[in-house]
């Protein structure tokens, strides 16, 4: 093969590849696009047939009536998502605070100390657990203690059901820490908590970013607890959401779209800031930087 | 001498930090597991009217009928078959994307951020959109009504086959990112220097891919496999709100299966015989994933 021929297979080559990679690209985005145009249409495209790709008269009134709870003629049965939606920000970002302060100590003392891997096997060893049969155990012991329905038992179950994460997380983050940094520290006759917070926690600042954001995605998306532990009294977002799709006035299409895109574009904001190393979160270390 | 060894004695900092870990996993974890396994050779109804200490005794009166119930069985093949082609496409379709965007492409750095959004979505509102296009009145339907030219009006969610199409589709697409992610940056820490050394001695894409990329991501793929399996055991946000286990049970997983009949039947025993069995079950799965995969390694 001559040259020529070979830049140009290269070049045709390329040429398809892209075209191929821009399909699939618009392939999956489809089911978000559509959720980003229904909640834009009026009450009178949701149903029709054939459905409007773009819709015809876009209107606001969906937003306005996740935010209001009323919008136009149509009315919302119970109040207008705001509180839920603070509700989910209140308790995803205090469980996400306690989570990541309770597992740097943790994992600081595991990968400093090593203190043993049947620890480390006692914490993931519950994540293959199905939480739903967990969840049981739980209410009976929330109700001795009256948790149920209230804003620091929901907190208390993301902080233990992400823990783990935060833990292991963290742990992968801080073994990637060079020992020299922790012998100098301790010359200079630092404390452990010291060499924690002003060694260690600038030196895997990015890893304590993902690990933070990563958290509360956890948390923001929660749904089986929130569904059984708390739904009349701390209504989060999610169960919101459950909540339009059986309402007795029908499915209302839109006010769902528009709920769920206000619900999905802080987890997708985080998850764009921290996608450079959220792999490496993922696995816990495995995977190198 | 007792003098010297108090001095010797230091601060146990290491445990103490882990104090709070270990506080929280034992009132949140070990608790409720330990009442998990009282709970499941007890019979412990809560509509009863007992409590759980007054229940009455039964041993394994509970995990032989859950063995019996056809239910519970069909769940859990389900679920499993569910998980098997479910990582089998998400697997596919990360390695496909993970490796042409490990090449040169124009917009790389747009279409990265792209692609992970689907994982960052909460699973309810995945669940809401598939729901919209999987309507009677559609898009999906639209377009194959007009790929094979007739009307096409099924109303998937409630039919009794079609049903588990979307359940199938919306988690693939609210994982595929996970798999690509991880699969990516395996596939960036390949040296160049060996493919290029492939390269000159003629090797073909694929012969690249299965004696040098492979090999090297094999690790990596156990990892994705194991935290994948683990999520995939918890299907249940999409489920309760696309079909809620129907039509009829066709549609219901493991998750789904305890939840009705912890929830709504409350039959609180039964489910934790259950739940044992469930994790009995994946502990054999992920033992036998891994051990395929590390022992052909060597």
């Amino acid at each position: 093969m001559s040259g020529n021929k070979v830049l140009v297979k290269n070049a045709t080559r390329n040429i398809l590849v892209h075209i191929f990679i821009y399909i699939v690209i618009i392939i999956l985005m489809f089911p978000l696009f559509w959720m980003v145009m229904t909640s834009f249409k009026p009450s009178t495209e949701w149903v029709t047939y054939p459905p409007t790709w773009i819709p015809r008269e876009p209107t606001l009134d969906n937003y306005r009536f996740i935010i209001f709870g009323t919008s136009g003629n149509f009315v919302r049965t119970y109040a207008s998502a705001v509180v839920p939606y603070l509700n989910t920000v209140f308790i995803s970002v205090v469980a996400t605070m306690i989570t990541i302060i309770v597992g740097l100590l943790g994992s600081y003392s595991l990968s400093r100390f090593k203190s043993g891997l049947s620890k480390l096997i006692s914490i993931i060893m519950p994540r293959m657990f199905p939480p739903m049969a967990m969840i049981i155990p739980l209410m009976i012991f929330f109700q001795i203690i009256h948790a149920i329905d209230t804003y620091w038992g929901l907190i208390i179950v993301y902080v233990g059901f992400t823990l783990p994460y935060s833990v292991l997380m963290l742990k992968g983050f801080m073994d990637g820490v060079p020992k020299e940094f922790t012998e100098a520290a301790m010359l200079d006759g630092l404390s452990e908590f010291k060499i924690l917070f002003k060694v260690w926690i600038p030196l895997i600042k990015n890893g304590l970013m993902t690990t933070s954001l990563f958290l509360l995605i956890l948390n923001w998306t929660e749904y089986t607890f929130a569904l059984t532990l708390s739904s009349r009294e701390v209504e989060t977002v999610t169960l919101t959401l459950a909540k339009l799709f059986s309402n007795e006035a029908g499915t209302y299409y839109g006010p769902q779209s528009a709920l769920g895109i206000l619900a999905a574009i802080p987890t997708i904001i985080f998850g764009i800031l921290i996608h450079k190393y959220l792999a490496y979160g993922f696995t816990f270390g495995a995977l190198k930087k | 001498m007792g003098k010297q060894i108090k001095r010797k004695w230091k601060l146990p900092i290491g445990t103490i930090m882990l104090l709070p870990t270990n506080v929280i996993m034992f009132f949140l974890i070990i608790i409720p597991t330990i009442l998990v396994i009282w709970f499941s050779v007890i019979n412990f109804q809560p509509n009863l009217g007992l409590n759980f200490w007054e229940s009455r005794f039964i041993f394994l009166e509970n995990y032989i009928k859950i063995f019996q119930d056809k239910e519970f069985i069909y769940a859990l093949i389900r679920t499993v078959g569910i998980s098997v082609v479910c990582l089998a496409i998400e697997f596919t379709i990360g390695l496909l994307i993970a490796s042409i965007l490990t090449g040169k492409i124009f917009g790389k750095v747009v279409l990265f951020p792209i692609l992970i959004i689907p994982l960052m979505i909460p699973p309810i509102v995945v669940g809401n959109n598939f729901w919209l296009i999987f309507s009677a009145n559609g898009p999906i339907n639209q377009i194959i009504s007009n790929i094979l030219n007739t009307e096409f009006t099924v109303s998937w969610l409630s039919h009794p086959t079609f049903a588990m199409i979307p359940i199938m589709l919306s988690e693939i697409w609210h994982w595929y990112p996970l798999t690509f992610l991880i699969l990516f940056s395996g596939l960036a820490n390949v040296s160049i220097s060996e493919i290029r050394a492939a390269q000159v001695l003629g090797a073909n894409e694929w012969q690249i891919f299965r004696r040098i990329k492979l090999p090297k991501l094999k690790g990596i793929i156990a990892i994705a496999l194991v935290i994948r399996m683990m999520e995939a055991l918890k299907v249940f946000d999409t489920i309760h709100l696309l079909t809620r286990g129907g039509p009829g049970t066709n549609t219901e997983t493991l998750s789904y299966y305890l939840f009705k009949e912890g929830f709504q039947y409350s039959r609180v025993s039964y489910i934790s015989a259950g739940a044992w069995i469930i994790l009995f079950v994946s502990l054999l799965g992920f033992s036998f994933a891994l051990r395929t995969i590390f022992i052909k390694e060597r």
